[in-house]
């Protein structure tokens, strides 16, 4: 206890004497622990926002994907842009099957959209009448889609706030006319900013046109997602069972697959946990570079002091005494850092929620790994230097000049 | 073999009894021989000067008789204790409660209070002690009460060393060990150092100076000159 008082005394003093040394060797912790924390308060915030969208859509959803799913993996095909095995055709057959209240469709289009001399690629997507409400997007101004645009096939196209910006139309009286490639549309309403943060894209971004009228556009009847909702919500298996007989029979083989929002959620959780822990593996690179700072800052000290360990053996310390000393010592150097971390990580995270979608959140987990790396990190670098420490021979270094 | 003298009483075992001691080095590429089969006793109380011209291997043998070396050949005694078998742990714990070292360069702490420095061999001791009051009486004794909450690199030389001096009886040794303790003093501050150490042997504590001075072996009981590893006197 006394030792440890005395080490910890003796760390303090030599981190405050040499003030500026110490903060640069503690530099490459608190950026590995900043950058580990903030990005895993990300992940944590995506992962929390994501959750309440996928949940916010009901229970009773059925996801439809292209692509054959592998034993719990990801189906094949869900990248934008793929082409597609699933059809407007599937759409329409799938409204008939009894067990099942409600389809919804996307298709997605690579298409300029342009408004006078002002052109952007948005997030453009053919959708069936509703289709908003999976980016939780509520028209502002004007309307959304609506069945009748569907049924004629009209030139019609709702905007998302920042597609609006990006082409100049934001404030542009209603009805304003754009060109998708080079089909001339018709504005009929924008959406108001959302509040969610999605994963890989901005939702505000979404510009929706009928998918009717994208089929017709692309010449196309591929569509990339399909929304099914059961009509029981406790029990989605008759409703997952008869679409996939429905498309069985359309297809003539399983080039689809059909996931539960518990299977989306899981999914989801994968992926965040696989990108999580690759933007979280460049902070640990960082927190090695910390920790060979440390490595470095502790042999400097353990050659400066070696008169200092001389005495100490002198008057009865032991191997293990001195060894534990240069431990904790480099222990409080690497916690020292992981806390400025910590705190550089929790003001970047509210200065996140304040001024940006995103809501990231530091999980007490997240707290513990920081602190168990401080010591860690501090532990298994400092070891080189504290064996040496503790093995010097009493006589040499106290004759040591 | 130097006999001890009449006014101890023969049959009691001495405090440090060594006998044909080898010690060498490898510094560099050359081996230096620093003990050439030295053998000497100190009893319980008495004041010892090693002399000697540098090189001699005097601080060698103190730190030897510390436990500070170890002896490549030879028997060593420790109140008729065996200690050329102990291990690490045990030669640590023996340094902390039995020797108190003074040395030429004093080692103290620098950014450390006095009584910091004082209290230092307690936190390596096995059992607990009542460091802060003995402390004070030692900070007393050598006469540095006004300084007991001053950095040691405050302090000049000579208070350095009485730091020094508390310091090595904090653990109430039964030796104190001195490695040219007024050698980085001028001479009036030497001899005030050197009259405390004649005050702690005046006391019963027994005392090994090494030094090249011969002025300062004339305040011991006894001087043993060494010279190329061999007692010569």
């Amino acid at each position: 206890m006394r030792l440890l008082a005395d080490a910890l005394r003796t760390a303090l003093d030599s981190i405050r004497a040499a003030k500026a040394r110490s903060a640069l060797t503690m530099l490459g912790v608190v950026i590995g622990v900043f950058a580990v924390i903030a990005l895993i308060a990300v992940g944590e915030g995506v992962r929390q926002q994501a959750e309440q969208l996928i949940v916010g859509l009901g229970p009773d959803l059925l996801a439809v994907l292209p692509g054959a799913s592998p034993q719990g993996g990801l189906p094949a095909a869900t990248q934008l842009g793929a082409t597609s095995s699933l059809t407007t055709g599937d759409v329409t057959a799938l409204r008939t099957v009894p067990a099942v209240r409600e389809v919804q469709a996307m298709m997605f289009l690579g298409r300029i959209v342009s408004y006078g001399d002002h052109e952007t690629v948005p997030f453009l997507l053919g959708g069936t009448v509703g289709i908003e409400r999976f980016f939780k997007l509520e028209p502002a101004r004007g309307r959304t889609l609506t069945a009748a645009d569907a049924a004629s096939r009209r030139r019609v196209v709702v905007f998302g706030s920042a597609a609006a910006d990006q082409v100049g139309l934001t404030d542009r009286p209603l009805p304003a006319t754009v060109m998708i490639g080079t089909v001339p549309f018709t504005v009929v309403g924008y959406f108001a900013k959302s509040d969610l943060l999605s994963l890989g894209f901005n939702v505000d971004t979404t510009v929706i046109i009928p998918l009717s009228t994208a089929e017709a556009l692309t010449q196309s009847n591929r569509v990339h997602r399909i929304w099914a909702f059961s009509r029981d919500p406790r029990n989605l298996q008759p409703a997952k069972e008869q679409i996939k007989t429905l498309l069985l029979a359309r297809h003539k083989e399983e080039d689809f697959s059909i996931l539960e929002q518990r299977e989306v959620l899981s999914l989801l959780d994968r992926i965040l946990t696989i990108m999580t822990a690759l933007v979280s593996g460049l902070g640990a690179i960082s927190l090695l570079v910390g920790g060979v700072g440390i490595m470095n800052i502790m042999l400097v000290a353990v050659s400066e002091r070696t008169r200092e360990i001389g005495l100490r053996k002198a008057v009865g310390a032991t191997t293990g005494a001195i060894l534990a000393q240069f431990l904790i010592e480099a222990a409080v150097l690497s916690l020292v850092g992981s806390a400025v971390g910590v705190v550089l990580a929790w003001i970047g995270v509210e200065a996140a929620a304040r001024y940006s979608p995103l809501i990231p959140v530091i999980t007490p987990q997240a707290l513990a790994l920081a602190a168990g790396v401080g010591v860690v990190i501090g532990v298994v670098f400092g070891l080189v230097p504290a064996v040496r420490a503790a093995t010097k021979n009493p006589i040499e270094a106290l004759r040591y000049e | 073999m130097d006999s001890p003298p009449p006014r101890y009483i023969l049959n009691t075992v001495p405090l440090v009894d060594i006998d044909e001691l080898w010690k060498g080095y490898r510094p560099g590429s050359v081996r230096v021989q620093a003990l050439s089969g030295v053998s000497l006793r100190i009893e319980r109380g008495e004041f010892v000067a090693i002399a000697g011209p540098s090189g001699s291997g005097k601080s060698t043998l103190l730190y030897v008789i510390g436990l500070l070396d170890r002896p490549d050949r030879g028997r060593y005694l420790l109140d008729g204790r065996d200690v050329g078998g102990l291990n690490g742990r045990e030669r640590a714990h023996l340094r902390n409660e039995t020797f108190g070292f003074v040395f030429q360069t004093f080692n103290l702490l620098p950014r450390a209070t006095v009584m910091t420095n004082v209290l230092l061999p307690t936190l390596y001791a096995r059992h607990p002690v009542d460091g802060k009051r003995r402390a004070a009486e030692l900070i007393d004794r050598v006469g540095l009460t006004d300084r007991v909450g001053h950095r040691s690199n405050e302090l000049s030389g000579g208070e350095q060393q009485r730091v020094a001096i508390a310091r090595a009886l904090i653990m109430n040794p039964q030796i104190l060990l001195a490695d040219e303790p007024t050698g980085n003093l001028d001479q009036k501050t030497g001899r005030e150092i050197l009259g405390i150490f004649h005050a702690l042997h005046a006391q019963g504590l027994t005392v090994v100076l090494v030094t090249h001075d011969p002025e300062v072996g004339g305040i011991a009981d006894r001087s043993v000159r060494l010279e190329d590893g061999r007692v010569t006197r």
